[in-house]
């Protein structure tokens, strides 16, 4: 009930004009990818957001949703006011127009195929017919361009989803799938936390890890203060602590910081989606 | 003093154990329900709270994503499927905007009555739980539970628990007083073996039992039991060896108390004195078995004496025993002590000593007896010492006789050389004497005629003033008598060798006792020559086997003898003759004889009649023996004023 009166209201404001929206006191959208769990994605980013409306100004309200499908149709179709995805970059999302402003710094991501230590599986033709897991059919690095991969060298899997990345790692963990593709990033922090040991049968080019998206109906002084206090953020000690904490929540290896970036930062991922050879991720 | 037991000691311990154990299993019981009802319900209270608080946790982990998201389908969807009437009967959600979604059913009814409920305080509890992540909040939950399943089988339970514990409290009386009865039952068997053993049954013994904590007592009363039957066993062992032993033995044993009455005796003592068997005798006194009252009297007052004494006490009493016969006994009578150190009697031994004290007379008789004896004895012994003194004498005066014999006939031997030759010299100057003569003769009947008267004269003067005439007139009877003389010389010289034949001392050999005579004879024949004129009487005697030296000493002794008798010149007869079996001897002077006296003694040695130094008085005793070592007899005939014949019996040797 709840969501769907978002939803409307949502929709009524695009319509009605974002400005409106955006007066003082009202609180922006703020869609995180479905990487982890709800719950653990409320505990990492709460606290940074909290931390960004108070030094912004900007009341910032984390969104998630059930599945990294529901989030990517919401991408496209604009509903956050900023996000924290690469799904901007599925030519089905793009035309919602988000923009990257930011992105957390550290080492690029890379979609991997990955089994378990003792898995009999050593290359991706053993995986040929049978069950292999995935987050969802949004999942950049870990679906769309493993499923590329897959493609390109003729090998035929049976589509697995847990919903997210960890969802999927667990299954993976639990035997439940014989392989998984997953986020090199969100794997390792997984990995590590969860004392999993797993084998790399395929890895990708690097990819810039998520950005953070603003919605261009914001007003540039909305993104920019956004902007300002998540990259500001490592440079206060209260705001390096948080980082600290949420990373260390998930097991995210440093640095925790954010940076100021820009579309052309992800000029790969979006030419990924004019080159790859799965007809339903061609532009 | 003791003081009085309580009402309960005096109850059997089978009761008092039985009254004790119910106590201890009611009130363990009780308290041990009571604990499991308080832990229970302790447990239970808290096990109620932490499965509220866990499960509120559970649903708040479970809508944690969907509270985050906003999924109220979701949340309510859940919350539907997690009330149940019987613990979370209400499930509510509001969220962060005060929307409430809530799922609810009737809980299930309590059957536990109100009290119960309100004490456990199970009956229902309410739990919230705020859902806040990275510090937003996102909503409540909250839970109503009710424990009334639990409360429903507490109250069960206790239902039932008192049931099954006044059943058990009834199971374990009854298996307590089984337990109890089995476990006195063994006692009972210790009991009556105990019993047993009390009345002398010391071959009783305990069964085995299983119990471990009576099989020590068991043991050891079996162990005491067998421990008391081997001393039993001993002592009767022993006593009887002591009773068969007292039984065997000769003497009369009795016991009796200090009231001088019999206890008990010996086989000898009941069938000897007292002509009874030992147990008709017991609680007798010597009154009743003794005829002899003042006797009997004597005993009991013996007896006193010695019980006041209180030290052994000795007598010897004339008897009459139970066959008649009156015998003299030495009776011991030792006083007892009881345990406290009393006197409690006597113990007597009588032994019979009338044989001992007849053979004490005899012995004393025999002692007598042997003491003359030994003096006799003694007497003969000294004679017997004093005749080997002799004897010895008489050896060794042999032995000087016959070293004087060895030395005669040294000087005979030595003698005889010169004698022969004299005897040769005398014979040829005898012829040249008589040629001398006859010379003599022939010159005075012609040589005168032609010589002139002075040579006649001076030869008629040489003549007369050399004695020729005279010369030649004895110069024959002087070479005659000496050439008689050197014959007696030469004689005399080889009866001194035969009379001395030392060398052939010891062998005997055939001789003729004439010719042993006549060398005896010739040996003194000098002496004898003045005092007796010599007769012989020989007549031809066939020979004996003798020691022709011993016998020349035997016929020497007694023509020196004979000679020696002979006051004046008297006439020493020299006889021998012979019958079958002997030959005989005899030497016979008529002399003064010899009186009947001295005629016992005088083969005696050293008895001798004559004159210090003329004899040694060992002549005849010597004799005496070298003829009773021939197996021959010395005898003598003798009548004083007549004369002595001394004989010499030969037997004859056997005929070959």
């Amino acid at each position: 009930m709840k969501r769907t009166v978002t939803s409307v209201c949502c929709t009524l404001l695009l319509l009605l004009g974002g400005p409106s929206l955006q007066a003082a006191g009202e609180s922006y959208s703020f869609g995180v990818n479905p990487q982890r769990n709800a719950a653990l994605t409320a505990q990492y980013w709460n606290p940074i957001l909290s931390y960004v409306t108070r030094k912004s100004g900007v009341k910032l309200e984390m969104k998630v949703e059930k599945s990294g499908q529901d989030y990517s149709l919401k991408v496209g179709q604009g509903l956050y006011d900023f996000a924290y995805t690469n799904h901007i970059f599925n030519p089905a999302n793009a035309k919602a127009g988000y923009r990257v402003f930011a992105c957390p710094d550290g080492d690029a991501i890379r979609g991997e195929i990955v089994v378990t230590e003792d898995s009999p599986v050593h290359t991706l033709e053993d995986l040929a017919g049978r069950e292999v897991g995935f987050p969802s059919r949004a999942a950049f690095v870990a679906y769309v361009v493993p499923l590329d991969a897959l493609t390109r060298r003729g090998v035929v899997v049976k589509p697995v989803f847990g919903g997210n990345q960890e969802g999927i790692m667990a299954q993976l963990k639990g035997g439940k799938v014989v392989a998984a593709g997953v986020n090199s990033q969100i794997l390792r922090a997984f990995a590590q936390r969860e004392k999993m040991k797993y084998r790399v049968v395929w890895q990708s080019q690097e990819f810039r890890n998520l950005p953070l998206v603003a919605h261009p109906r914001l007003p540039a002084r909305i993104v920019a203060a956004v902007r300002k206090a998540l990259t500001e953020m490592n440079g206060d000690p209260e705001g390096r602590k948080i980082l600290q904490t949420s990373a260390a929540l998930v097991g995210q290896t440093p640095p925790f910081l954010f940076k100021a970036s820009s579309d052309k930062d992800y000029r790969n991922q979006w030419d990924f989606y004019k080159t790859t050879v799965v007809p339903e991720f061609r532009e | 003093m003791r003081a009085e037991l309580p009402a309960w000691k005096h109850r059997s311990l089978f009761r008092q154990l039985l009254l004790v154990n119910c106590a201890i299993i009611m009130a363990s019981i009780v308290a041990l329900s009571f604990l499991i009802m308080v832990g229970t319900l302790t447990m239970q209270k808290k096990r109620f709270a932490v499965e509220n608080r866990v499960r509120l946790e559970d649903f708040a982990g479970a809508i944690a994503d969907e509270a985050v998201i906003g999924d109220d389908a979701s949340i309510e969807n859940y919350l539907r499927g997690r009330v149940s009437a019987r613990d979370v009967f209400q499930v509510r959600w509001i969220d962060r905007n005060g929307k409430i979604i809530q799922a609810r059913v009737e809980p299930e009814k309590c059957v536990a009555p109100a009290w119960l409920a309100n004490l456990t305080g199970l009956a229902s509890q309410e739990n919230v739980k705020k859902l806040s992540f990275g510090g937003v909040y996102y909503g409540e939950l909250s839970s109503e539970t009710t424990a009334v399943a639990t409360i429903n089988s507490i109250w069960g339970t206790l239902l039932w628990g008192t049931s099954g514990i006044i059943f058990l409290a009834v199971v374990l009386l009854v298996a307590t007083a089984r337990v109890l009865r089995n476990n006195l039952a063994v006692l009972e068997d210790l009991t009556v073996c105990s019993q047993g053993l009390a009345d002398g049954d010391f071959s009783t013994r305990v069964p085995e039992v299983t119990q471990p904590e009576f099989i020590p007592i068991f043991k050891a009363f079996n162990g005491m039991a067998a421990t008391i039957q081997q001393l039993i066993q001993r002592i009767e062992s022993e006593k009887q060896f002591l009773q068969t032993m007292i039984n065997s033995i000769p003497d009369l044993i009795f016991i009796k108390d200090r009231d001088s009455f019999y206890l008990g005796c010996n086989d000898a003592f009941a069938s000897k004195f007292a002509g009874r068997s030992k147990e008709e005798i017991i609680s007798l006194s010597d009154f009743d078995l003794v005829p002899d009252r003042d006797l009997a009297e004597l005993f009991r007052r013996q007896d006193r004496e010695t019980m006041a004494a209180g030290a052994t006490r000795t007598s010897e009493d004339s008897v009459i025993l139970a066959d008649g016969s009156n015998v003299l006994v030495e009776t011991i009578k030792i006083p007892f002590q009881d345990s406290a150190g009393e006197i409690a009697g006597l113990i007597g031994i009588a032994r019979d000593i009338t044989r001992r004290k007849e053979a004490e007379a005899a012995l004393f008789e025999h002692q007598q007896q042997l003491l003359a004896v030994n003096q006799t004895l003694e007497q003969r012994v000294l004679d017997e010492v004093e005749k080997n003194r002799e004897k010895e004498h008489m050896l060794l005066q042999q032995d000087k006789l016959a070293s004087i014999g060895q030395l005669a006939a040294g000087v005979a031997h030595e003698i005889n050389n010169p004698m022969g030759f004299i005897s040769s010299n005398l014979r040829t100057l005898a012829e040249y004497f008589d040629q001398m003569v006859q010379f003599d003769l022939t010159l005075k009947e012609l040589g005168m005629s032609d010589m002139s008267s002075a040579t006649r004269e001076i030869m008629a003067e040489r003549r007369d003033f050399l004695e020729i005439d005279q010369i030649l007139e004895d110069g024959v009877d002087l070479i005659n008598e000496s050439l008689q003389g050197a014959k007696r010389v030469s004689k005399i010289v080889h009866d001194l060798k035969n009379f001395s034949r030392v060398d052939v001392l010891l062998e005997n050999e055939p001789v003729d006792l004439s010719s042993c005579m006549e060398s005896a004879l010739n040996i003194c024949w000098n002496e004898l020559k003045y005092q007796a004129d010599i007769r012989k009487e020989y007549v031809p005697l066939p020979t004996v086997l003798c020691n022709s030296g011993q016998l020349n000493q035997v016929f020497l002794n007694l023509l020196v003898n004979a000679g020696q008798a002979l006051a004046a010149r008297g006439e020493i007869i020299l006889s021998c003759r012979h019958d079958d079996s002997h030959v005989y001897a005899s030497v016979a002077d008529n002399g003064s004889g010899i009186p009947e006296g001295v005629l016992k003694r005088i083969f005696d040695p050293f008895f001798t009649t004559k004159e210090v130094g003329a004899g040694t008085g060992l002549g005849l005793s010597i004799s005496y023996e070298i003829i009773k070592q021939h197996n021959g007899e010395l005898l003598v005939e003798s009548s004083v004023g007549i004369g002595t014949t001394f004989t010499v019996k030969l037997p004859r040797p056997p005929a070959r």
